[in-house]
């Protein structure tokens, strides 16, 4: 995310965006003065056009305000544009090409609205099918009336006025056959028209669900209304209707045809009214994390949303629980996101937490919304940084107390096993030679039998030691640290001790730290005697203010802190006293550990 | 049992000399073990470390009875209760004797329900006595069942205040955990030194009151009282 070049972005959008608003409203205001000139002059029905021309213009400033939703602004003015050149039509322009231009214009209201009811809120190229019955409308709209135009003459029905007809090739045979088939095509378009408009009514779902029926539903109304439109002139032809009957069609038609932008008037409106809502429940939920993932759930209908937060390189869900794979996760927000997912970065300011929203892909369904709510978020998560910090404090400080009560448990079934796998299995073989002894009869068999088990009970003996020392180094309790250190080589081959002057005075430290420092130094010169098998070295000192260990070995590296496993848990038992512990084992260099113990016990321990 | 007599000598067995193999995975208490039964009359032609060598072993050497330790190689858990399963699957004739340091009712019970005949369960301590482990070897050999008198105890001991055991005498509790141990009346008539129709009366009395119905095989009624005390 390069903050610099978003913002240029921006101002150059904002720039351009200045300038086809200027454009639009003028495009909007010049196609207005035919409308109202006819409406003056000639017939108050053509107030209804009017009336729909204005709630157009409305629909498509509102909508221009999303910057997602700007194209369908563009299609929404250009078609209340339209309607204004429609009514050229009239007698009230019986100079020049007027009435030619305005009979053009008739439908392209149509052309241009389709495109959006089929789709708003969603946003972005419309699917192949769609663009298909998009071409159809936009065929019948445009298309076939140039064609019925360029083969009309107004000799055709005796006119004579003043009004000029520009054409190509006046042909009535082919002008009938155009209009027949603009006829066919506004059949077949507005069935096919019809059934995507139900079907979407039908699987509104969601956050959405409201919005989508409003605009399926003035897709109908449109639908209808053209219908009829196109219809009547032929049912008066064909003696099916009066002209009194027609009438009252036609004003359906403009009934209709004004309703479609109304409810596309709602539906923007509500929009706009819902987006200061969102902010406002957003509020509510401010500098508590878990209640801002609840408020973007409820907000996007979406239960499977899950927001986390980069702390301290790791990334954490709301309650501070450390989530899986965090790398990949922030690898994924940078580059895009899994199928059927949606994975956000939140820039949520300075003093605020790097969070990630990850949520079905159906919110994108309404991608303004989705800015709004997310941008809504940004903003009530600036200050939830500590509280964040804090979760993820707690929850390790729960997680590692878990840890080390699990490693307690093993370490005493371990030693279970030594007791009944080790010492119990010498002691019993000590119990078989005396039976043994007690079967002899010869004295000599006697003698015999019990000098093994004298031989037995020592080595039971020398098991039990062994054992105990395992448990609390018998060295670590009567000399210190440093004694017990020393005594390390003797129990383990390779491995040269150098002990500091801090340590070498024999100077006593707090038990805790001796036992821990011991514990710690003897797991990892175990481990590298086990994997790494080359000499190992251990040196420790310390001074007034902390202790440090450093085991290294000339191994073959690779070894890492997972978030199991025995590395964790020594990294428990140094943080449990306010330690570090830092593995540094590059691949084919050797592992080397460094232990940091405070001497003074933090953390009010 | 400290009330044992004496070993009377190692009582020559009857006919031909028992053959046992051993399996633990424990090299010295196995080598100890092989040389007390030895000394025992026992003949001892081989001892193993793991399971497959004791399936090996087993297949060669035919004894009558298998001594297996319950703990081995690999995972150290129950790989002793598993190869007397296996082996019984595959040589139902031979008996086989869990070894174990743990006084673990579960692994009796598994074992049991799935071979009700010549099949033991002994605690490792009864090295020590060394006339009571020939006994048990012997008993699994002629296809009978020998528990752990420590096994039994406990189970007793956790059912002890259920009313119906409550109502038992001191000596009906005795022979109801001889019973349960897999011994025959003649055994707990030897036991408790009793003629053994008076042992037979009190085991009649014991399953009358415990509403259990007396068999007259031995492994049944050894099943039905462990499954008496084992009831929740």
């Amino acid at each position: 995310m390069n903050g610099q070049e978003h913002t240029d972005a921006v101002r150059r959008t904002a720039t351009g965006r200045g300038a086809a608003a200027a454009l639009g409203a003028t495009a909007v205001l010049i196609a207005l003065a035919p409308t109202a000139w006819v409406a003056l002059v000639e017939s108050p029905v053509v107030l209804a056009s009017l009336a729909a021309q204005l709630v157009l213009a409305v629909v498509g400033a509102l909508l221009w305000v999303d910057p997602e939703h700007r194209r369908h602004a563009v299609l929404v003015l250009c078609a209340s544009a339209s309607i204004g050149l429609s009514n050229l039509n009239s007698d009230a322009f019986d100079s020049g090409y007027w009435i030619e231009v305005g009979w053009l214009s008739t439908w392209l209201a149509a052309g241009f609205l389709v495109p959006v009811l089929l789709q708003y809120p969603a946003t972005g190229p419309l699917d192949r099918r769609l663009r298909w019955l998009t071409a159809l409308v936009w065929l019948w709209a445009l298309g076939l009336r140039l064609v019925v135009a360029a083969t009309w003459d107004h000799s055709f029905a005796g006119y004579t006025g003043p009004a000029r007809w520009f054409s190509l090739h006046p042909s009535l045979v082919a002008n009938r056959t155009a209009e027949f088939a603009s006829v066919a095509l506004v059949a077949v378009t507005a069935v096919w028209f019809t059934a995507v408009c139900v079907r979407r009514w039908r699987t509104a779902a969601g956050p959405v669900r409201g919005t989508v029926r409003l605009v399926a539903g003035a897709g109908l109304l449109l639908a209808l209304g053209v219908v009829l439109r196109t219809v009547a002139p032929y049912a008066v032809r064909f003696d099916l209707l009066d002209v009194d009957q027609v009438a009252v069609l036609e004003g359906a038609h403009n009934v209709l045809v004004a309703a479609a932008p109304l409810a596309l008037l709602v539906a923007a409106v509500r929009a706009a009214a819902q987006r200061s809502a969102v902010l406002e429940r957003m509020l509510g939920a401010a500098g508590d994390p878990v209640a801002v993932e609840e408020s973007l759930r409820r907000e996007l209908d979406d239960p499977t949303l899950r927001l986390t937060f980069t702390v301290g390189g790791q990334q954490v869900d709301t309650e501070g629980r450390p989530v899986g794979d965090a790398a990949s996760d922030e690898e994924t927000a940078g580059v895009g996101s899994p199928p059927g997912r949606l994975v956000r970065v939140l820039t949520t300011g300075e003093a605020g937490p790097p969070a990630v929203v990850d949520a079905d892909a159906q919110v994108l369904l309404d991608p303004a919304r989705l800015r709004v709510v997310l941008a809504a978020a940004s903003v009530v998560l600036a200050n939830t940084q500590l509280t964040v910090q804090r979760a993820a404090h707690v929850a390790e400080l729960q997680a590692s107390r878990t840890r080390i009560v699990e490693a307690g448990v093993a370490q005493r079934r371990a030693l279970e096993r030594d007791l009944h796998d080790g010492a119990q299995q010498h002691l019993l073989t000590v119990a078989t030679t005396l039976s043994r002894a007690g079967l002899a009869s010869e004295p000599q068999e006697v003698r015999r039998a019990l000098d093994e088990a004298r031989d037995q009970l020592s080595s039971a003996m020398a098991e039990l030691r062994r054992l105990a020392r395992g448990i609390h180094p018998v060295a670590l309790s009567q000399g210190g640290l440093g004694v017990a250190l020393e005594s390390l080589p003797r129990n383990h081959e390779g491995v040269t001790v150098r002990l500091g002057p801090g340590l070498s005075s024999g100077r006593r430290l707090d038990p805790a730290i001796e036992s821990t420092t011991y514990f710690v130094v003897a797991e990892c010169v175990t481990n590298a005697r086990r994997y790494a098998g080359t000499p190992v070295t251990v040196d420790a000192d310390c001074d007034g203010e902390e202790l440090v260990a450093v085991v290294a070995d000339t191994g073959p590296g690779g070894a890492s802190i997972g978030t199991r496993g025995g590395l964790r848990g020594l990294l428990d038992r140094t943080q449990a006293l306010g330690g570090t512990l830092v593995v540094d084992s590059p691949p084919g260099a050797g592992t080397t550990v460094r232990l940091r113990l405070p001497l003074t016990s933090g953390d009010g321990r | 049992m400290s009330g044992q007599p004496a070993p009377s000598a190692p009582s020559a067995p009857k006919g031909t000399a028992l053959r046992a193999v051993l399996a633990d995975d424990s090299v010295i208490f196995r080598q100890g073990l092989a040389l007390l039964l030895e000394a025992a009359g026992v003949a001892v032609p081989i001892t193993v470390g793991d399971v497959p060598a004791l399936l090996q072993a087993v297949q060669t050497h035919e004894p009558d009875v298998a001594v297996v330790d319950v703990r081995m190689p690999p995972t150290h858990t129950d790989e002793g209760i598993q190869a007397a399963l296996a082996l019984k699957r595959h040589h139902p004739g031979i008996g086989v004797v869990v070894l174990s340091t743990y006084v673990e009712p579960r692994w009796v019970t598994t074992l049991l329900d799935a071979e009700p005949t010549g099949v033991g369960y002994l605690l490792k301590d009864r090295v020590d006595d060394i006339v009571g482990l020939l006994e048990a070897l012997r008993r699994v050999a002629a296809g009978g069942i020998a528990l752990d008198p420590e096994v039994v105890a406990t189970l007793l001991a956790a059912r002890r205040h259920t009313s119906s055991l409550e109502r038992l005498t001191d000596r009906e509790r005795e022979i109801l955990a001889l019973v349960a141990q897999g011994r025959s009346n003649a055994g707990i008539a030897e036991a408790l030194f009793l003629s053994v129709k008076t042992v037979e009366a009190h085991v009649a009395a014991v399953f009358r009151s415990l509403d259990l119905h007396e068999d007259a095989a031995d492994n049944r009624r050894v099943k039905a009282a462990l499954a008496y005390l084992q009831a929740q």
